[in-house]
């Protein structure tokens, strides 16, 4: 493990590593999402939900 | 990376009128010179109140803002402040200007009702709506984390908390840490996806309860989501009532170590009014006893007498008992059933049993009253030696000497209490007891919530279980639109477990960070060759190592400055937010030989430093040796009078 690995790179390792059926760009977005802190807890809520039901339907 | 450009104070504190401070673009530190209560600390609140709308007393204490307008100007009628920073925020130029100023303009403000506090931020030029502001100064430099850039040495001296577990104090920097080095990033991903688990698994519930085969699993499902809803809203409830008690109890602490003495001098005096209570009651007790010895006292004058018809009873007694004896012995050889003396073993003829006979018949009188006799000897014997132990004078003397002794104590604990109370007399007694009381009370009810948060998180993890049950059983079913809330729901799960694996490992790992980065500065500041290391726990406090392994147990509170300077320092080589540091009189416990590596590892904790110090604190020919090019600019703080600071260059240029 580097030790200048990121947050975004343990992210990406831990998801390689054990969670590789997780769409790569889900995660990102998902912690592209959480980045701010101030934005609203509801609107955190409507954008994860979307962003797994766009995954879901370009599953379909 | 935030840079401060300048800063301008109007009104502010002992700054009269309006005063302002270029600071150098270069990197490097800045040191602005002050006695004491010329305003070096009134220069940091000016800081904090820019950025937070707050000023801090002695012991982190706020301060109200009424009373931080200057008192000269306000006699003059010009009331009410305002302070403006000037700054880049990753090289974008920004402008903060915070005042406050009297709600009805021109008139006293008398308290903080009088007045209105407002700000507003200018990004490039352009002004920011108040959300808008509020948000930018959030990601610029949050309040939680100020504390690694605005500080002092009260403030340092609190790092030591992070070595005590069950601290409020500790607690509470922990997460400031965890917080500056970018974690809550990847715990808010993780807490929403926890969210986002529980929304899909209810939407499973309403597509389950659709369907006529599944739907007593989906009422199961459904139930259980309801529940672990309120749950959910118990634990939040829990957590935000335990963190309320902790920091009561941290209050409560604070409050006691400052009512030490008085609580001691308490202490005494309850246990000397104890001690004095049974002393009273023995002391009754005793007079009791004198007075029952008392009353024998009389007897002392026919002690003589009495010993003497003691002796002659006595002898009298042993006479009669001994022809007692005598007269059982032959009573005994003369009965026919005996064939030998049992003194001489003999046989016993006839004429001697008849001798004997003969001479029990003459002694049978004398026999009947020689026992009562004896009787009568034994009751006056008895009798006799009652009164000769009665007749004692020794302990009457004895019960005396206690008395007068019990009687002295009792003046003695009288005198100690009188001084006591004395000590005590303007002291709000009831109020540190109260204080006591309330840290029992706290102590108990912080008990009961953690006892009552870990039932919540196991009734959690049940519920997660029977959950996971009723899926497994659902997902064996399947069908329509259960598939999809199905795989929604599996989404949701494993980006929960990612982001709960990256916040292991990411929490690990700036440990370790830190760790390393904060020996690394340490070994530059300690002037003690033989502690090479630092070792961090899980709350990021910081142990020194000496050279042979063992932790350093005890440490100065200079020592203790120089931990929390490393850590700060490792902090800010972490921390995806970076801005400068003021320190305010950081060198008051500080040796010589630390002053100095602390003066040359100053450019080094961050590019932009200023620093706040009395010149019998930090010298400046010695601040420049140790320096040298990094010194950046110097100022001095000019008294003009008690309550009028004039802020100038050092060479009196500005």
């Amino acid at each position: 493990m580097a030790d200048t690995e990121t947050l975004s790179d343990i992210v990406e390792r831990i998801r390689a590593e054990k969670f590789p059926h997780l769409d790569r760009t889900l995660v990102l977005e998902i912690l592209r999402m959480h980045a701010d802190a101030t934005t609203p807890a509801a609107t955190l809520a409507v954008e994860v939900d979307q962003a797994i039901r766009l995954r879901l339907k370009k599953v379909e | 990376m935030l840079r401060l450009d300048a800063i301008q104070l109007e009104n502010f504190g002992p700054y009269k009128g309006r005063q302002r401070i270029d600071f150098p673009r270069d990197d490097g530190v800045v040191i602005i010179y002050g006695e004491n209560m010329r305003g070096k600390t009134t220069l940091l609140n000016a800081l904090r109140f820019a950025f937070f709308g707050k000023f801090f007393g002695r012991g982190s204490k706020a301060i109200e803002v009424s009373k931080i307008g200057n008192q000269e100007a306000a006699e003059a009628g010009d009331y009410g402040f305002e302070v403006r920073l000037e700054m880049k925020h990753d090289g974008v130029p920004y402008r903060l200007t915070r005042s406050c100023r009297p709600i009805i303009p021109g008139t006293l403000p008398t308290s903080d009702e009088d007045l209105k506090v407002d700000y507003f931020l200018e990004r490039d030029g352009a002004i920011l709506s108040p959300q808008e502001a509020g948000r930018e100064l959030q990601r610029i430099l949050p309040e939680e984390i100020s504390r690694f850039f605005l500080f002092d040495a009260e403030l340092l001296q609190e790092y030591e908390d992070l070595l005590v577990g069950d601290s409020a104090v500790g607690d509470r920097i922990a997460a400031a840490i965890e917080r500056i080095l970018g974690l809550p990033h990847l715990t808010r991903a993780r807490d929403s996806l926890a969210q986002a688990k529980d929304r899909a698994a209810k939407l499973e519930a309403s597509a389950a309860q659709g369907n006529q085969r599944t739907k007593e699993l989906g009422s199961l499902l459904s139930q259980l989501v309801a529940a672990r809803e309120a749950l959910n809203n118990d634990l939040e409830r829990q957590g935000v009532e335990l963190a309320a008690i902790r920091q009561e109890k941290t209050f409560l602490e604070e409050r006691m170590r400052k009512n030490e003495r008085t609580a001691t001098l308490m202490d005494s005096k309850d246990r000397l009014e104890r001690e004095k209570a049974n002393l009273a009651e023995k002391l009754e007790m005793d007079r009791v006893r004198v007075k029952d010895e008392m009353g024998m006292a009389w007897t002392v004058v026919l002690a003589p007498r009495i010993r003497e018809t003691l002796v002659e009873l006595k002898r009298e007694d042993a006479s009669l008992q001994a022809s007692v004896t005598r007269s059982k012995l032959l009573s005994q050889i003369a009965d026919d059933h005996v064939t030998h003396c049992p003194l001489c073993a003999q046989r016993i003829g006839h004429d001697a049993r008849q001798h004997l006979a003969e001479l029990l018949r003459d002694r049978d009188p004398d026999m009947g009253k020689s026992m009562e006799r004896l009787a009568e000897i034994s009751s006056q014997i008895a009798a006799l030696e009652k009164h000769e132990r009665a007749a004692n004078p020794q302990v009457l003397r004895l019960l005396l000497e206690g008395l007068a002794e019990t009687e002295r104590a009792i003046h003695s604990r009288s005198e100690e209490l009188k001084d006591l109370k004395a000590k005590l007399e303007d002291i709000d007694e009831e109020g540190v007891r109260q204080i006591r009381h309330d840290y029992e009370r706290v102590i108990k009810e912080l008990n009961v919530l953690e006892m009552g948060l870990e039932r919540t998180q196991a009734a959690l993890l049940k519920n997660e279980a029977d959950r996971q049950n009723i899926q497994n059983k659902l997902a064996k079913i399947g069908g329509g639109g259960l598939d999809t809330a199905r795989e929604h729901f599996q989404i949701a799960n494993d980006l929960f477990d990612l982001m709960n694996a990256a916040v292991g490992e990411f929490r690990e790992k700036l440990r370790v960070r830190v760790e390393a980065d904060a020996t690394r500065h340490f070994r530059t500041l300690t002037t003690e060759p033989e502690f090479t290391d630092l070792r961090i726990n899980d709350s990021y406090g910081l142990t020194i190592i000496h050279k042979s392994g063992q932790q350093v147990s005890i440490r100065s509170a200079g020592a203790e400055h120089i931990v929390a300077l490393s850590l700060v320092a490792a902090l800010q080589n972490n921390a995806p937010l970076r801005g400068p540091i003021i320190i305010d009189s950081p060198f008051v416990r500080l040796d010589g030989g630390h002053k100095d590596n602390i003066m040359q590892a100053l450019p080094t904790l961050a590019s932009q430093v200023v620093l706040l110090v009395y010149e019998d604190e930090m010298a400046p020919e010695r601040a420049r040796r140790a320096l040298k090019g990094n010194l950046k600019a110097e100022f001095k703080l000019v008294r003009r009078s008690a309550r009028h600071t004039v802020l100038t260059a050092k060479d009196g240029s500005l």
